[in-house]
């Protein structure tokens, strides 16, 4: 493995050594040593050269060694990085699409969804501000997986990551489902795994779009209605998915109407609907308005399932959040991954379609 | 601007050895295949993306070379989606019957990525390859061919955006691009 050999006086030597050499994403890291590096992977039971990733496109092997040493910078421990590697292995699904919302104009996050027992054993934050700082497992393992796009597949800004504006969750954005506070079966429950695995899902995301109500005589007919103006906004609608990470009150209200998941589902996949000509002046479908199309509407979405419900956040108030898919079409779709070695990788059908316009 | 902390290291600092979060260089160095000699028999591969207007910036540039008398055929391909490689079959062919070719036309991130992947499998299957990419997404092809070890690749870069242009909007540039084409997939000592 390349290494460097640092002269130090203190710490700050260390870390401004990777700053030079263009290792980090802009925050301070933490310094990666041979013999950190050998720890990790002996507690990891772990070969440096066995390839974790393989990059689509740019046809690059990320090894177990190179995976360990961006954990390492990231500040991750050796229970954390399981669960980089297992979005490591989703977003090598080819539905996934690596390449495509890396280095796109659209700016896209690979957002990360945590369900099951690891949520607990590693710390992670599906609670109040999950989407904030303030928990290490949530800060370093979105963060690994940046610092790996950006050391091992060159996906340093204006260089190979063209977005125009990308947003924060591009230096992390990981997250676990509240499923204690969740009144449904589990986001990875119902896409088809035993309660007792851990998954990690990624979806290639823009940042997330506010969904906040009133908090008192909150009635559920009122929530899908803002939620539908949120999930079907002009400004992301496409055939694409999308996380809606529901808060527990909002899930309350809607369970107590009587609402399963599914139902949730369907209901803001008909009423995200707009109308071809809404879409053809907004610049989302490509064509002059003609007749009919005042009449003629799309979803948001191909099928309710492309509305990836799940529970975060705290009990305090009524907020949730929709994150929308990359693209102006179906161009990355959603890949749940085991977070087990040779675990079962899990995409969403139907797969991406050619993504229209700018990419 | 202060580029770091101030610092005073002595002789007698201890040292720490710190791993690499980049991948290890690569021992072989790849190389682009050879430019050839121009010719009126030559077969000209076309690699289009299909993105807009990628079609016809190719065939204004071929006209241009069928002009210079240095096109005997033209072998084409046309990816079925932008934002994805092309296909090993693909590639294959383009490799396998062509003399030189044509990579047409990055405009965007995702697309651009893509057909700088699919020059550099061109280049590594023996066939020298010019890849048109408009002027923000040049770095695309450096970064790209350095992450795999290979030397600058041959790169036109044309005005952005080509998307909406009209003929005279191509025209008013593809003379210049042609002639790049013809002199980085030519060899100049003939």
């Amino acid at each position: 493995m390349d290494t460097v050999e640092v002269a130090y006086e203190s710490c700050a030597e260390i870390i401004e050594r990777c700053y030079a050499e263009g290792w980090t994403d802009g925050l301070p890291v933490v310094p990666a040593t041979t013999e950190l590096v050998d720890r990790c992977l002996a507690e990891l039971g772990w070969n440096a050269d066995d390839v974790l990733f393989h990059a689509p496109v740019r046809h690059i092997d990320v090894p177990a060694g190179k995976v360990v040493v961006n954990a390492i910078l990231a500040g991750c421990l050796p229970p954390h990085i399981p669960v980089v590697a297992a979005a490591l292995r989703a977003m090598e699904h080819p539905d996934f699409r690596a390449n495509v919302p890396v280095a796109s104009t659209g700016g896209a996050a690979p957002v990360l969804l945590v369900n099951g027992p690891a949520r607990d054993a590693i710390g992670l934050n599906c609670g109040g501000n999950l989407f904030g700082p303030g928990h290490r497992a949530n800060a370093v393992i979105g963060r690994a997986l940046r610092l790996i796009l950006l050391n091992c597949l060159g996906a340093t800004p204006g260089v190979l990551d063209l977005s125009i504006q990308g947003w924060t969750g591009k230096y992390t954005c990981c997250f676990g489902e509240n499923e204690s506070l969740s009144p449904w079966a589990p986001f990875h429950v119902r896409r088809g795994f035993e309660q007792t695995t851990s998954t990690v899902t990624v979806l290639a995301c823009e940042s997330p779009h506010n969904v906040l109500t009133r908090v008192g005589d909150l009635d559920a007919d009122t929530l899908l209605y803002c939620a539908a103006s949120v999930v079907g906004g002009l400004g992301s609608h496409s055939n694409g998915q999308g996380y809606l990470i529901l808060s527990p009150q909002h899930a309350r209200v809607l369970a107590d109407a009587g609402y399963d998941a599914r139902s949730v589902q369907e209901h803001l996949f008909e009423a995200s609907r707009r109308s071809i000509a809404e879409l053809k002046r907004s610049g989302r479908l490509d064509g002059r308005v003609e007749i009919g199309d005042d009449s003629r509407t799309r979803p948001r979405g191909e099928t309710p399932d492309d509305i990836l419900l799940a529970v975060g956040g705290s009990e305090n108030g009524c907020c949730s959040a929709w994150f929308p898919s990359w693209s102006r079409g179906r161009g990355s779709i959603a890949v749940t991954a085991e977070i087990a070695p040779d675990g079962v990788v899990l995409a969403t059908n139907p797969g991406p379609t050619v993504a229209p316009g700018t990419g | 601007m202060n580029t770091g902390l101030p610092m005073t290291i002595t002789d007698t600092a201890p040292r720490e050895t710190l791993a690499s979060p980049r991948l290890d260089r690569p021992t072989d160095a790849p190389r682009l295949a050879p430019a050839v000699v121009r010719s009126a028999a030559l077969i000209i591969g076309v690699l289009s993306n299909g993105k807009p207007n990628a079609d016809h910036v190719i065939d204004a540039v071929l006209d241009r070379l069928a002009r210079a008398g240095t096109i005997g055929r033209i072998e084409r391909v046309t990816k079925a989606d932008p934002s994805l490689p092309a296909t090993a079959a693909e590639l294959d062919v383009l490799a396998s019957r062509a003399d030189v070719v044509l990579a047409a036309v990055g405009d965007c991130g995702s697309c651009s990525s893509c057909l700088v992947s699919d020059t550099v499998e061109l280049e590594r299957r023996g066939a020298p390859t010019a890849v048109l990419l408009t002027g923000p997404f040049v770095p695309v092809a450096g970064a790209l061919a350095s992450l795999r070890g290979y030397p600058p690749l041959r790169v036109v870069a044309i005005p952005h955006p080509v998307a909406d242009l009209d003929t005279e909007g191509i025209a008013a540039f593809v003379e210049i691009a042609a002639a790049q084409v013809a002199a980085l997939l030519f060899d100049a000592t003939e």
